[in-house]
């Protein structure tokens, strides 16, 4: 401390600090001139080259100082381990020392391989799950794959109720003007949806993303073949330019490069191919795999809706990437945009100031990560629980194993070895067990993580959505290792403490080794304390496993309302053909038609929306009534409710006399009618649709059975059909065919014939509708999946637990119990005792267990449907499992001390 | 084994910090300090020492028998009470040349070569 104290710069006291890295060989001769040494070269460095020098200095000599040591302890740990049997045993340093206790451990290890690999196994599904979880979670905020994710940021809207709000296209205009400035470009995507696009060999349908001129440049993504989309593109008078993806490119062009200038059809309207993008760029968001890119300029003229909506300031609309200047931090680029903003607002007045915020751009969408929070939080959580329970586990199956060693502790102690020494050894034993199912959780993450991702590869009627892409990235690896060394410290302080204190005397002169009992003056001891811990976890996850599955359960019991059994539910475009707008109607009755004379067809209809998928919302006005009301609007055909087996309970269906031009009517659902009118009949009565100024009057005609067309898990929802042909400028798509047999098996029949039939349609999509619901339930299927899958594991752990605890047990009383018997005992007796000695920590744990699981209510909940978290079936019902396992685990050792033949017992 | 019995090529290649060190110490005494500001000296700058390096050299270069610690030279002060002298052993002397040669031959091979003089072969 002294030498410290006289260094008289902050640098030279660093210095000095460090210098404890060399041996102490040179420390003890050289250590005073060392560092006037240090100080001396120190001020020539400043006094020739300024303060510049002199830190740069420090650093140099720091950095060396260090290498060093490191390398001369290396060199003398190398020597003093090489020759056996040299002049005298030489002084190891720290380093020296603890590589010497490494090997020790690994040899001690492997002495003992079957307490290794089962330790190593165990731990290894507690980091395995924590990992995963990480690298799932991890996924939220990755770059999209394939760009240049330094200094990509995403400009974001702020509202009072949504962090994430997509910006309006002339303020996107408007802040194109900073690209010189902060950013070095800035660009804006719209995931638009579905297009038909048609090369010479194939028509197909592929998601298409509408961008800007800079869209490439600023997210750093580069072409394969050809160029990509550049801002010359995106300016009025340019010729229409497609860039296309790898995949695409493979599909259509069979990945060859001639494809280049080719014309594409998009939407029937021809683009020029300039560029395939890298097979590793999969677009700018997650859930929208997108296939075709073109400029804004060409999309506007095509999607005069979309160009309409693009004109008003008030709409959000696009999402905006930027790409930051070299140097230029987020803060100050968001000043920049905040400044512009303020104009816009002094410019254009909105009812709310704009807000702004800049983040790191994300593959998955930042609104997507909110809604999963609730998941990925119970994840967490239940992959901690996990971690922990292994944690108990292993600290038992090592505490286990370390009474088998006591002997060989003691007499190490007895010969010299120090406490510090013996516990410094545990230690690295465990840790080395812990790196082990480190490694194995790193070779599961990728995999199970992925499982996780796929669940979000749902069917739907859109078509089914892709997988979540998970990438094992550096920091899952940072954070692998973090948690396999605090699990191995966690698993390892206890047993390594405990045989650091052994006594000679004790071990040696046989004294009994312990009482072999779980409970202290009816208190849990250490091992007891531990099952406790492990039939508690056992029990919180067996209970959420247990609400989820019930959850999943009643979910999958829900009835949707309409016959999904026998139905496929297609999503058709003809959007590229040749048939105009007011035919379509006519197109699709005629296709239905047809359809239906099949022999596999028990009825075809085309509806705007099939069931189950986004539905459009109408607001109603009744005779009578102010307020208007706000319904699910649904565009349908006369066969719709037939093919749907959607009963008729008052009036008559629609009919094909409901076309253009004849008085408009419409069908309410049972809910929509009581909503409409709850005191009168509907039948017959007028409601009115639209906008107060532009009004269309409705005649009811029917009123027909509710069904869940939009939400499956709401309570039905009021809705009104309209007469599809009377709105011929709708947008119509789902086509929804009855069959007769097996649905899976007429999807390819179906497909077969839209494609002999009518060239004219691309298919989009064709599912059965008992996929749909599938699709529907992805949530709760991976919970109820993940939870089982844990609690299962839980249980397996807890129980082995219990068991290894009671076995080891019993063999510590063996003596104890041969008296007893000896003396009289009965072995009914003596298992009871067994067992009786095992239910204190039982019960504790499932006490502690029930109350938690009771007491998480608030976070369980969040998983469930139609549950409550304190469901009797599913808390009892856990216990019951948990509380069977664990006896039975007790049981069998408690069954073999009893079969204990005492002569032997007390020769031994 | 006594350092002297060991022949000078046993200890090669020498690492750069202890050829300079033998090379900066010529047949004089010098101090730890100084035999980083010779060195920097002779060689231009182009060859510094750091502290660190510097005397866990001077202590390996002690066991090996290179240099031995020595008093300091008479009316020589310049490096204050606690400075500690060194000079460089016979048996330095004897491996600096063995490492000297040793560069010699690698050096001839490399103008063989025609590494040197712009050939642009």
């Amino acid at each position: 401390m002294e030498i410290l104290r006289r260094r008289k710069t902050l640098a030279s006291r660093l210095y000095a600090c460090l210098a404890f890295v060399l041996p102490v060989t040179i420390r003890r001769t050289h250590r005073t001139e060392l560092l006037e040494t240090f100080d001396d070269e120190l001020n020539r460095a400043r006094t020739t080259g300024g303060l510049g020098h002199g830190v740069l200095f420090s650093l140099r000599a720091s950095m060396d100082v260090i290498a060093t040591g490191v390398k001369e302890r290396a060199r003398r740990w190398r020597r003093a381990a090489s020759p056996p049997g040299g002049p005298g045993k030489p002084r190891l340093g720290l380093i020296g020392s603890l590589g010497r206790d490494a090997i020790e451990a690994w040899r001690s290890l492997r002495r003992r391989p079957a307490m290794a690999v089962a330790a190593t196994c165990i731990m290894s599904l507690g980091v395995s799950a924590s990992v995963a979880v990480f690298t799932y979670v991890n996924a939220f905020s990755q770059a999209p794959p394939g760009v240049d994710p330094d200094g990509l940021v995403q400009v974001h809207g702020v509202t009072d109720d949504d962090p994430s709000v997509p910006i309006s296209f002339p303020d996107f205009v408007d802040y194109t003007g900073l690209a010189d400035r902060s950013f070095n470009a800035i660009a804006a995507v719209y995931s638009a949806s579905a297009a038909s696009v048609r090369s010479e060999t194939i028509t197909d349908v592929a998601l298409l993303e509408a961008v800007s001129g800079q869209f490439f440049e600023t997210f750093g993504a580069r072409t394969i073949v050809g160029r990509p989309l550049q801002p010359e593109d995106d300016l009025p008078g340019a010729g229409d330019t497609v860039v296309i993806s790898h995949r695409w490119w493979r599909r259509a062009f069979d990945g060859d490069p001639a494809a280049l200038g080719q014309t594409i059809f998009l939407n029937g309207r021809p683009h020029t191919l300039v560029g395939v993008m890298a097979p590793d760029f999969l677009g700018s968001l997650a859930s929208f795999r997108a296939d075709v890119w073109v400029p804004f300029v060409a999309f506007r003229a095509r999607y005069t809706g979309w160009d309409a909506q693009a004109k008003i300031r008030e709409r959000p609309l696009v999402r905006v990437y930027g790409r930051l200047r070299a140097g230029v931090g987020e803060q100050s680029a968001l000043n920049d945009l905040e400044r512009t903003s303020a104009g816009l607002d002094e410019q254009y007045p909105q009812d709310h100031p704009r807000r702004l915020r800049l983040a790191d751009a994300t593959w998955i969408d930042p609104s997507t990560r909110a809604d999963e929070q609730q998941t990925v939080q119970m994840m967490s959580a239940a992959a901690l629980g996990l971690a922990l329970l292994v944690a108990a586990n292993v600290a038992n199956l090592l505490l286990a194993g370390a009474s088998g060693r006591r002997r060989e502790f003691a007499v190490r102690i007895a010969l010299g070895a120090s406490r510090g020494r013996l516990l410094r050894q545990n230690l690295l034993e465990h840790l080395l067990l812990s790196v082990g199912a480190g490694g194995v959780a790193l070779l599961l993450a990728g995999p199970l993580s992925a499982r996780l991702g796929s669940y979000f590869a749902r069917p739907s009627v859109w078509g089914n959505n892709v997988a979540r892409e998970v990438v094992v990235d550096p920091r899952v690896w940072i954070f692998a290792l973090g948690f396999t060394l605090v699990m191995g410290l966690l698993t390892g302080w206890l047993p390594a403490w405990r045989a650091s204190r052994e006594r000679f005397s004790a071990v040696m002169g046989r004294a009994p080794e312990g009482t072999g009992r779980l409970t202290h003056r009816r208190l849990p001891d250490t091992r007891g304390t531990l099952v406790a811990a492990q039939v508690a976890l056992a029990v919180v996850l067996v209970v959420v496993a247990g609400l989820v599955l019930r959850t999943l359960n009643l979910a999958a019991g829900l009835e949707p309302g309409f016959d999904y059994q026998r139905s496929i539910a297609s999503y058709i475009s003809t959007s590229s053909t040749t048939i105009p707008e007011e035919s379509r109607n006519a197109f699709y009755i005629d296709l239905g038609e047809r359809l239906t004379e099949e022999p596999w067809v028990r009825s075809a209809t085309v509806a705007d929306a099939a069931p189950l998928s986004p539905h459009a919302s109408a607001r109603i006005r009744i005779e009578g009534r102010s307020e208007p009301e706000s319904v699910v609007s649904a565009q349908i055909l006369p066969s719709y409710l037939a093919t749907l087996g959607i009963g008729i309970t008052r009036g008559r269906n629609l009919s094909v006399n409901d076309s253009e031009g004849a008085p408009d009517v419409a069908l309410l659902n049972e809910v929509a009618a009581a909503r409409l009118f709850p005191d009168v009949e509907p039948v017959g009565r007028r409601l009115w649709r639209g906008a107060t100024d532009d009004e269309r009057e409705y005649r009811v005609v029917g009123v027909v059975a509710d069904a869940k067309i939009r939400d499956f898990f709401a309570a039905p929802e009021p809705v009104v059909y309209f007469s599809a042909p009377q709105h011929p400028h709708s947008t119509t798509g789902a086509l929804i065919v009855a069959v007769e047999g097996d649905p899976a098996a007429a999807v390819p029949v179906l497909e077969r014939w839209l494609r002999n039939h009518e060239s004219r349609i691309a298919i989009v999509n064709a599912i059965p509708y008992a996929e749909v619901l599938r699709g529907v339930l992805y949530v709760q299927r991976m919970n109820a999946e993940l939870f089982s899958v844990l609690a299962c594991l839980g249980l397996i752990l807890s129980t082995v637990g219990v068991f290894s605890v009671m076995a080891l047990m019993a063999r510590q009383r063996t003596r104890e119990i041969g008296i007893r018997m000896a003396v009289g005992a009965q072995a009914s007796q003596i298992n009871r005792m067994v067992i009786r000695d095992a239910l204190v920590p039982i019960t504790l744990g499932l006490v502690v267990g029930g109350l938690a699981a009771i007491g998480a209510k608030g976070v369980i909940g969040a998983l469930l449907f139609g549950v409550e978290p304190t469901d009797p079936v599913a808390t009892l019902g856990g216990l019951a499992v948990v509380l069977l396992a664990a006896v039975s685990a007790a049981y069998v050792p408690a069954r073999r001390a009893a079969r204990v033949d005492p002569v032997l017992a007390l020769r031994d | 084994m006594s350092p002297r019995k060991r022949s000078p090529e046993s200890l090669l290649p020498l690492t750069q910090p202890v050829f300079g060190i033998l090379l900066a110490l010529e047949d004089k005494r010098v101090h730890g300090y100084g035999i980083m500001q010779a060195l920097a000296e002779k060689t231009e700058g182009r060859q510094r020492l750091l502290p660190g390096s510097l005397y866990a050299s001077i202590a390996r270069m002690i066991e090996d028998g290179l240099v031995e610690e020595v008093a300091a030279p008479a009316g020589d002060s310049s490096g204050g009470p606690s400075r500690r002298y060194y000079r460089r052993t016979a048996f330095g002397k004897a491996v600096a040349r063995a490492e000297t040669e040793r560069m010699q031959h690698l050096v001839k091979l490399a103008v063989s070569e025609k590494l040197l003089g712009g050939s642009s072969e």
